[in-house]
């Protein structure tokens, strides 16, 4: 009897760990094994060993620190501004009025919108000639010509942006407001009756309550934004100048138009690293939060 | 006085909120069902004149665009249903009893366990697209459902896992105890007692999953090359690759692409948002 139990506990958990091992770690190993060696597409068979030659070459060029410039930028530019969007409208969302409902059924769509027909959607308000952006600015007397909004590299990053703040500011909306609806509302009539004003209830009641929601969504969003690239793809490809041509962008240039899948895999392996150090700091930080919650 | 003052500011922020959110998908609407001259307008019609069938029309029955030959959109609305579902089902059949065993079984090893899903969920996609394709290719699975779904249940199945022990944890096990008592093996209890309590999140595992199949961009780009295994975002996405963009007929692609998304959302509301809230609560 107790036997049979010990062998059927494998059983259980067995195929999914070989899944995982076979689908998922052994790619990442040969991917690092790729990053040591001189491959092209064209002959992937053909490889020689040429020892960290291809971190030296990708460390040296300039393009690699720009597309880490460009990464840092988007992530830290969007996932601040979600942030900001989320927080306020979960508090928004919280308050007893009409809306209410309508609202949070509501803040749930842009999420659902596939990334690639979110970048559709936004290049084709950005056009340049007939877009519905230059449009509405010029009919409100704001703008004299249209204004090719994809057009200059900084220019297009942050337009770039808006795009993915517009889906994905509702993910931050969706968790604060679910942790917020856990917080008594006897908490806030506390601090209102004591005589603080919004700022000071939201620094020193909200704020604090919700940090374990907000470091756990933070760090999600975070990750995914490091990681972005179909909005890139669709909306840029890159360009104008490089100019929005992220570190997943990067990668996938020199594997699949330049064809060099060692620089490629190189570039890759000091992305894992960068996320891998954040994931361990990540990964410490919400094990302490469990055992918060949990005490 | 000042209450007054409060419900009014609420109406406020909650129109802009409402403005924002609706406004770009009422245009992708309006685009999709206006003819072209109509699409090219300065100012821009805000509401269609003549509205017209015609780009979702094009879209199902194929034909000839201004930027040539129209993609056959059914074939990849049938493509990525069908990788979502199978993916959806393998990553089920995988993670219920995994998440399981470690929820139960294994209380010594299963943090690291778990850490290390985690961890390889950190990792970027793009890091292990390359090796994907060596590998696909390797396993002649290049251009087919088999491929995607593949590489799909990669990311899936770390997923499910997690969030399938998560939600066992919530199931009291002296509930498992009392059948182990009545002689029931592990899985007999884990078939007959655990599971249907836990069918809310297996709904839950299961629409996420759907989605993220459905959502799934770069390695469609990659390893599919033909209308054969192109899934819906690589078809989409090729309306911006041309030189002449046909506009009207990119977002009616575009609306096309989000009506199935979007109905699982609204149907299935609650699970969405006990999903995002729990995966945020335990990570």
């Amino acid at each position: 009897m107790r036997k049979r139990k010990d062998i059927s506990r494998w059983i259980m958990i067995l195929p999914a760990t070989i899944l995982i091992g076979f689908a998922l770690f052994y790619p990442v190993i040969s991917t690092v094994i790729i990053s040591f060696q001189d491959r092209s597409l064209f002959m992937p068979t053909m490889a020689t060993f040429v020892g960290f030659q291809n971190y030296r070459d990708i460390l040296s060029s300039s393009e690699f620190w720009n597309a880490m410039k460009v990464t840092v930028y988007f992530t830290v530019v969007s996932v601040g501004a979600e942030f900001v969007i989320g927080l306020f409208s979960a508090i928004l969302l919280n308050q007893d009025f009409a809306m209410k409902g309508f609202l949070r059924a509501l803040v749930i769509l842009p999420w659902a919108i596939p990334t690639v027909a979110n970048g559709v959607l936004w290049q084709w308000i950005f056009d340049a000639n007939y877009g519905a952006l230059n449009g509405i600015l010029s009919q409100f007397g704001m703008i004299e010509d249209y204004i090719n909004w994809l057009g200059e590299p900084f220019r297009a990053l942050n337009m770039v942006i808006i795009a993915d703040v517009w889906k994905n500011c509702w993910f931050f909306t969706i968790v604060l407001l679910g942790a917020l609806q856990t917080i008594p509302k006897s908490y806030f009539e506390a601090a209102e009756v004591d005589g603080a004003g919004f700022w000071n209830r939201l620094f020193r009641v909200t704020l604090p309550l919700l940090r374990p929601a907000i470091a756990v969504s933070l760090v999600l969003r975070t990750s995914e934004a490091f990681k972005v690239f179909d909005i890139i793809y669709i909306m840029t490809k890159g360009g104008p100048a490089n100019g929005t041509q992220v570190l997943s962008y990067y990668v996938y240039h020199t594997s699949f138009e330049a064809l060099s899948l060692g620089q490629g895999a190189a570039i890759s392996t000091i992305i894992a690293v960068v996320i891998l150090l954040a994931a361990l700091f990540y990964t410490r930080l919400l094990m302490r939060e469990e055992v918060e919650i949990n005490a | 006085m000042r209450k007054r003052k409060k419900t009014i500011g609420l109406y406020v922020a909650g129109f802009i909120v409402a403005a924002v959110i609706l406004l770009p998908i009422y245009w992708m609407f309006v685009s999709a069902i206006s003819p072209k001259v109509e699409l090219l307008a300065r100012p821009p019609h805000w509401f269609p004149h003549s509205p017209t069938l015609m780009n979702l029309k094009k879209l199902i029955t194929g034909g000839r665009g201004t930027s040539g030959e129209v993609p056959n959109f059914a074939r990849a609305m049938l493509n990525s249903t069908m990788v979502a579902l199978i993916t959806t089902g393998i990553a089920l059949l995988f993670s219920v009893p995994a998440g399981y065993a470690l929820a139960r079984k294994f209380p010594q090893f299963r943090k690291t366990y778990l850490n290390i899903i985690i961890t390889a969920r950190m990792f970027p996609e793009i890091a292990l697209v390359l090796s994907m394709y060596l590998i696909v290719s390797r396993l002649r699975l290049i251009n087919t459902w088999g491929g995607l779904v593949f590489v799909y249940t990669s990311f899936i199945l770390p997923y499910s896992i997690w969030m399938m022990y998560g939600y066992f944890l919530t199931i009291p096990k002296e509930l498992d105890e009392a059948a182990y008592i009545d002689g029931a093996g592990s899985w007999k209890a884990l078939l007959t007692v655990d599971l249907p309590l836990a069918l809310p999140g297996i709904s839950t595992v299961s629409i996420f999953s759907f989605l993220m199949c459905w959502d799934e961009f770069l390695y469609a780009l990659i390893l599919t090359f033909d209308i054969k295994a192109k899934t819906i975002t690589v078809v989409v996405s090729e309306f911006t690759t041309r030189h002449m963009i046909d506009y009207g007929l990119m977002m009616a692609g575009g609306l096309v692409a989000t009506v199935p998304p979007l109905i699982l959302v609204i149907v299935f509301q609650r699970y969405i948002i006990s999903g995002l809230t729990a995966g945020a609560v335990k990570g």
